[in-house]
């Protein structure tokens, strides 16, 4: 069943049309509360507060789409995890002004899994993840990512900065480890 | 993840509003009862604090075996006819429970009670005041010619018993023992 027909039936209360879009979306939403916060128990309270705000709203929702539904949802399960982080207090950014730009090697990421990646990314501190989430995957800019998270712009850009170093170093262990592993 | 039970969990915080609808109800339900409890409180209370009758009219206290001399009651007795607020003047006072006394007494100590506090009484509860009435005991006056030798000697010993009267003035003390009549007192000198 198409999700279009799926939210037309959630929207009159059905149930099962409730289910099935939530076994069809619930391991991709999943996957975006795992790049927040670190623990899998976590995530999935995250994913599921985020379902039920999403069903709880899903009346006012007007369809015009796949991509608008993922966006939308995407974006609650976000707010969720750094509604989360907030509480936690585990989102401590320190102000910096000074932001230098530290691009990845491609040549490194080329060698790597997503899966890989996505440990290396999970690994980061909760305010370098946090930056480097929603700049690199979600594609903010700084300054969305400053209003969304009450911090300046240059901050952003320094959080950014410090991730990308950060997992430059860890890849570079790994690339190591994985040069050692293939010369034994 | 298990998509079964994390649904589940997700259907009954979806679906738990009866429960909270319920909920609901507890609330005016609390203020019911709370009311309940308080209101008659709040009456009471405020009867307490209603003016009652000034505390030099006291009323009789009950006693048992009163003997009381009063007009037989009538049921059918214009009393039923005649307001109800009326009818404790007929109250007799503590002192004369006599029937000629009921009638006699003013009904200054009912009027000046307010019609709030003033007790509405009906003729059962009247005539059970009446008798339970106490009834002061009056003890004969003898003349002391009239007793016989004894007791005359005895009332005349008894008149003269000793005794000691002592006196303290600016000028001193000083204390003075009667014996009887006949005999001198013996006094003390003067400190």
């Amino acid at each position: 069943m198409q999700l279009s027909e799926l939210i037309k039936q959630a929207k009159r209360g059905s149930t099962a049309a409730q289910q099935g879009m939530f076994d069809r979306l619930a391991d991709s939403m999943l996957m975006v509360c795992r790049r927040y916060v670190k623990t899998r128990e976590d995530a999935e309270e995250l994913m599921l507060d985020g379902f039920y705000k999403f069903f709880k709203a899903l009346p006012a929702f007007q369809y015009q789409g796949d991509a608008t539904l993922y966006a939308w949802l995407k974006r609650i399960m976000i707010n969720e995890c750094l509604m989360f982080l907030r509480r936690k207090n585990a989102f401590v950014i320190v102000s910096e002004t000074a932001a230098e730009d530290m691009p990845l090697e491609a040549d490194i990421l080329d060698q790597l899994s997503a899966a890989d990646i996505f440990n290396l990314v999970v690994r980061l501190p909760a305010g370098y993840r946090t930056v480097f989430n929603l700049h690199v995957i979600e594609g903010m800019h700084h300054g969305q990512i400053a209003e969304l998270l009450g911090i300046s712009e240059g901050t952003s850009k320094s959080q950014l900065s410090k991730a990308k170093a950060l997992l430059q170093k860890m890849l570079a262990h790994k690339n190591i480890a994985y040069v050692k592993r293939s010369t034994q | 993840m298990d998509k079964t039970a994390a649904w589940e969990k997700l259907s009954s915080r979806l679906h738990g509003k009866k429960r909270r609808r319920y909920a609901a109800w507890y609330w005016p339900a609390a203020a019911v009862v709370l009311l309940a409890v308080l209101l008659p409180r709040m009456f009471v209370h405020q009867q307490n604090d209603a003016p009652t009758a000034p505390p030099s009219l006291p009323l009789p206290a009950p006693v048992k075996n009163a003997v009381v001399k009063a007009p037989p009651v009538t049921p059918a007795a214009p009393a039923a006819s005649e307001p109800a607020i009326k009818q404790p003047a007929l109250l007799p006072h503590p002192d004369t429970a006599t029937g000629e006394a009921l009638a006699a007494i003013p009904p200054a100590a009912d009027t000046l009670r307010s019609p709030a506090s003033r007790p509405i009484l009906s003729l059962d509860s009247m005539l059970a005041r009446v008798t339970t009435t106490p009834v002061r005991k009056k003890m004969r006056v003898v003349h002391i010619n009239e007793l016989d030798a004894a007791a005359a000697g005895q009332a005349a010993d008894m008149e003269y018993k000793p005794f000691k009267i002592k006196f303290n003035n600016p000028s001193g003390f000083a204390s003075q023992t009667i014996v009887n009549s006949t005999a001198q007192p013996e006094r003390s000198s003067k400190n």
